[in-house]
């Protein structure tokens, strides 16, 4: 099956995520920040991570630099929202895969995941 | 109201409650960031607040909501990033959004849509975010040109026998996101093969100066397949259109090399990929906070419940064990009993006091809507504040919260209002136009004090007995043998407001008695400390729970009654000598005071005869506010700890009465309630009250 690591400091949008893949055949692993997210990854092996870019502390885009140092193949979408334009071109620099706007729709969601998954 | 209909109530739940964290943390931030604008975490954290219910309500279809905030983020976001300066009028703007954004959080609550119109908020905060802003978008529609270094790259891309692709794409003209959509375009032919260069080139589209064209040379090994597939799979592209190059055209004539162009980035590129960024050690910090659960308020009041239960229990068992030991003092088996029932007794009271822990909230939760009210006050009244809170972190017993609330809203609003002058007449009272209020929590010896002070005008004692006097609230002789202490406790008497004019802000008909009451019936108690001129203190003290109290027991007329300690003032034996009657009222002297008694049977109303007075009567001074009075009791019995339990909505409300227990002996009592006890023995004797005020 395919693992999906969902990464977000806010409850409600972890559980959107989650149920949304999980109703789509996927197995959801959830972080609720960047350090739990990097202590995550190696022991969870996820396919794909979804990283929320504002988070507190370590943000998205810290999170992700540290994530494809310790996999460079890591295959990471951005959680973003409009307005974040200058976020997203970093994560894009720093090696993110795809992003997906918030709010967002499943379609989006799916498309992204079913794209980086495969 | 349309909203997601695919919510399930559990999600809305959370919803509704991370919205109103968020709400709260903007409310108390959105005011700090007026002085803290430098303070780089607080605008972070703004920032993500506003972010984070724009996302939810984006999700939960609340159009209105995610719009508002939305437009709040911006502002935020430049404000963060410096590209604006905090004002006030930003932050008017802000505040004035957030009550907006509390309205749409009630829609959600009442499945109602509201009338607001968020359309002028929205614009406002537009406009805001707008006006300052000096950078714009450039849009760069350049040519491809090929410099040497790139054409070098060529050259050596062809002996290894690679590809190379002129690639034109673009995305539609209203795209919000063409610059990322084309850096995700490089990211992955990058992946594929190497970008040569590229039109807009990397740090253009990086900087985000980009229209809706991309052009690309790109080499490598993959067919024009391939490289289209790669290229499509990006979002919002559209046609893509891959031309081979072959030598000859390139050096040709199709591609011209053109000295001193500038070169592209993508080595830049690569760099901050592998490159090693500096990352800060959050991570013990972060799996700190991981620590904590959410609990749902009703759990944690079954448990507190459970737990009355087992306090109930051992104060039964000490007492059976007791009465064992002292009768089989030699038996092994007894012995055994009861040093594991003492070890019993002794887990319930760690897991009693944990549990109370668990109950603790911090006082911030109620501090952290004061800021932005002072403001609003202040503004209003035109008054300049310099307002500090300390010891938010301060933890009281969740119940205890919910009731100091306003009491406290009502002694900053008169300490705003009332107690802090108009910057003139400070100015001319030689004192800095600025007024300082400081509110303080802190925990001493079991209790939880909580202090307002202001360096306002303080309290007029003189005006105050005049006014008293004048109301018919004291006597000429109480006034006179009153000292300035005794004298600012007048405040407190019912019908009794200084300001000459009541404002909007206070007197709206909820005095300092009421205050005080409350205050009361948390068991606590209030003082004050003036200095007319210089200042006033307001000093709040309060237990750390109200569920478990001290309780003084007595008898009367064959029925066991529970006085909490904290409204005992003393216990006496009265001879009948000393008892006078003033207005067919049995009263004492106590000290200064004239204390009225009465048999507990008879304030009750289980009895109507006057109450029996012997030769050495049993008299328990209670206190309620600054009324005292003095209970004729059968017996005092012990002290207790004891559980209070409402008396249910089958027995309702009664007077007198504030909840039951049951006691060690298994059998049940009513908990008195002083201050409606103290007012029940007024009543019927308008006197007596006058004797009774002051103390």
């Amino acid at each position: 099956m395919t693992k999906i690591l969902v990464v977000d400091d806010a409850a409600f949008m972890r559980m959107r995520c989650s149920k949304l893949l999980t109703e789509n055949g996927y197995e959801v692993c959830e972080a609720t920040n960047g350090a739990e997210a990097l202590d995550k990854y190696p022991v969870y092996k996820p396919d794909v991570v979804l990283l929320d870019i504002t988070m507190p502390k370590m943000d998205g885009i810290v999170t992700l630099q540290e994530l494809i140092k310790i996999d460079p193949a890591a295959k990471v979408a951005m959680v973003t929202a409009m307005g974040q334009r200058a976020m997203v071109m970093s994560a894009l620099k720093a090696g993110a895969r795809d992003f997906v706007v918030k709010p967002f729709d499943s379609v989006r969601v799916l498309e992204t995941v079913k794209k980086l998954a495969g | 109201m349309k909203l997601n209909a695919d919510i399930s109530p559990e999600e809305w739940k959370v919803f509704l409650e991370e919205t109103e964290e968020q709400i709260v943390m903007l409310d108390n931030d959105i005011v700090r960031m007026e002085k803290e604008s430098d303070n780089v975490e607080l605008m972070q954290e703004i920032f993500r607040a506003a972010h984070t219910i724009k996302g939810s309500s984006g999700m939960v279809g609340h159009t209105r909501m995610s719009e508002l905030t939305h437009a709040m983020e911006t502002l935020l976001d430049k404000l963060r990033n410096r590209q604006l300066e905090v004002s006030s009028h930003i932050v008017n703007a802000l505040l004035f959004g957030l009550d907006a954004l509390k309205a749409l959080k009630q829609e959600v609550i009442s499945q109602e849509e509201s009338d607001l119109n968020i359309v002028p908020i929205v614009a406002r905060l537009k406009e805001l975010a707008t006006a300052e802003r000096g950078i714009t978008a450039e849009v760069v529609a350049g040519q491809l040109v090929l410099s040497p270094s790139n054409l070098q790259e060529i050259k050596e891309a062809l002996t290894h026998e690679y590809s190379i692709y002129k690639i034109k794409t673009g995305v539609p003209e209203d795209s919000a996101w063409a610059a990322i959509r084309f850096m995700q375009v490089l990211n992955e032919l990058g992946r594929l093969g190497k970008v040569i260069a590229s039109v807009p080139t990397a740090l253009e589209i990086e900087q985000e100066k980009v229209n809706f064209k991309l052009e690309v040379i790109f080499s490598g090994l993959a067919d024009v397949e391939m490289v289209r597939t790669e290229i499509k799979s990006v979002a919002e592209i559209q046609e893509v259109t891959i031309e081979h190059l072959t030598e000859e055209s390139i050096f040709g004539k199709s591609v011209k090399a053109a000295p001193g162009s500038e070169e592209h980035k993508t080595d830049e590129q690569n760099q901050a990929r592998t490159g090693t960024p500096k990352v800060h050690a959050l991570a013990n910090a972060d799996s700190q906070a991981l620590q904590s659960v959410r609990i749902d308020v009703k759990v944690l009041d079954n448990l507190m419940n459970i737990v009355e239960e087992l306090v109930i229990d051992r104060s039964r068992i000490s007492r059976v064990g007791k009465v064992l030991m002292a009768k089989y003092e030699n038996d092994d088996i007894i012995r055994e009993l009861g040093q594991t029932s003492n070890h019993i007794i002794k887990i319930i009271n760690e897991l009693q006091e944990n549990i109370m822990k668990v109950r603790m909230v911090p006082i911030s939760t109620i501090f952290s809507r004061f800021p932005r009210l002072v403001r609003d006050l202040a503004q209003k009244q035109g008054k300049k504040l310099d307002f500090n809170m300390y010891g938010s972190e301060t933890e009281l017993d969740r119940s205890i919260i919910e009731q100091i609330r306003d009491p406290l809203l009502h002694l900053l609003r008169n300490s705003i209002d009332h107690g802090v002058e108009a910057p003139d007449v400070r100015l001319k009272a030689g004192k800095t136009e600025l007024a300082s209020v400081r509110l303080e929590a802190r925990q001493e010896q079991g209790n939880i004090v909580i202090t307002l002070e202001d360096d306002g005008k303080g309290i007029d004692t003189a005006k105050l007995k005049e006014i008293s006097l004048k109301k018919g609230l004291i006597t000429p002789e109480n006034a006179a043998g009153m000292s300035a202490a005794d004298a600012v406790n007048l405040i407190f008497i019912p019908g009794l407001s200084t300001a000459e004019k009541t404002t909007d802000v206070s007197g709206r008909g909820v005095g300092m008695d009421i205050v005080r009451t409350n205050i009361d019936n948390l068991g606590g108690s209030i003082a004050i400390e003036t200095i007319l001129g210089k200042g006033t203190k307001f000093i709040v003290r309060l237990p750390l729970t109200v569920a478990i109290v001290q309780g003084l027991l007595i008898s009367s007329a064959g029925d066991t009654y529970i006085i909490p300690l904290a409204s005992v003032m003393e216990t006496l034996t009265v001879a009948r000598a000393d008892i006078k009657t003033i207005n067919q009222r049995e009263v004492i002297r106590l000290r200064d005071s004239i204390v009225p008694i009465i048999g507990l049977e008879k304030v009750l109303g289980r009895s109507t005869k006057p109450t029996r007075l012997s030769e050495h009567n049993l008299v328990v001074v209670i206190k309620a506010g600054e009324r005292l009075a003095g209970l004729v009791v059968d017996s005092l019995m012990e002290r207790q700890e004891i559980v209070v339990k409402p008396l249910g909505n089958y027995l309702g409300d009664v007077e007198g009465i504030s909840g039951a227990t049951i006691l060690s002996d298994g059998n049940v009592a009513l908990i008195l309630d002083a201050s409606s006890l103290a007012k029940m023995m007024v009543r019927g004797g308008q006197d007596i009250e006058h004797l009774m005020a002051v103390d």
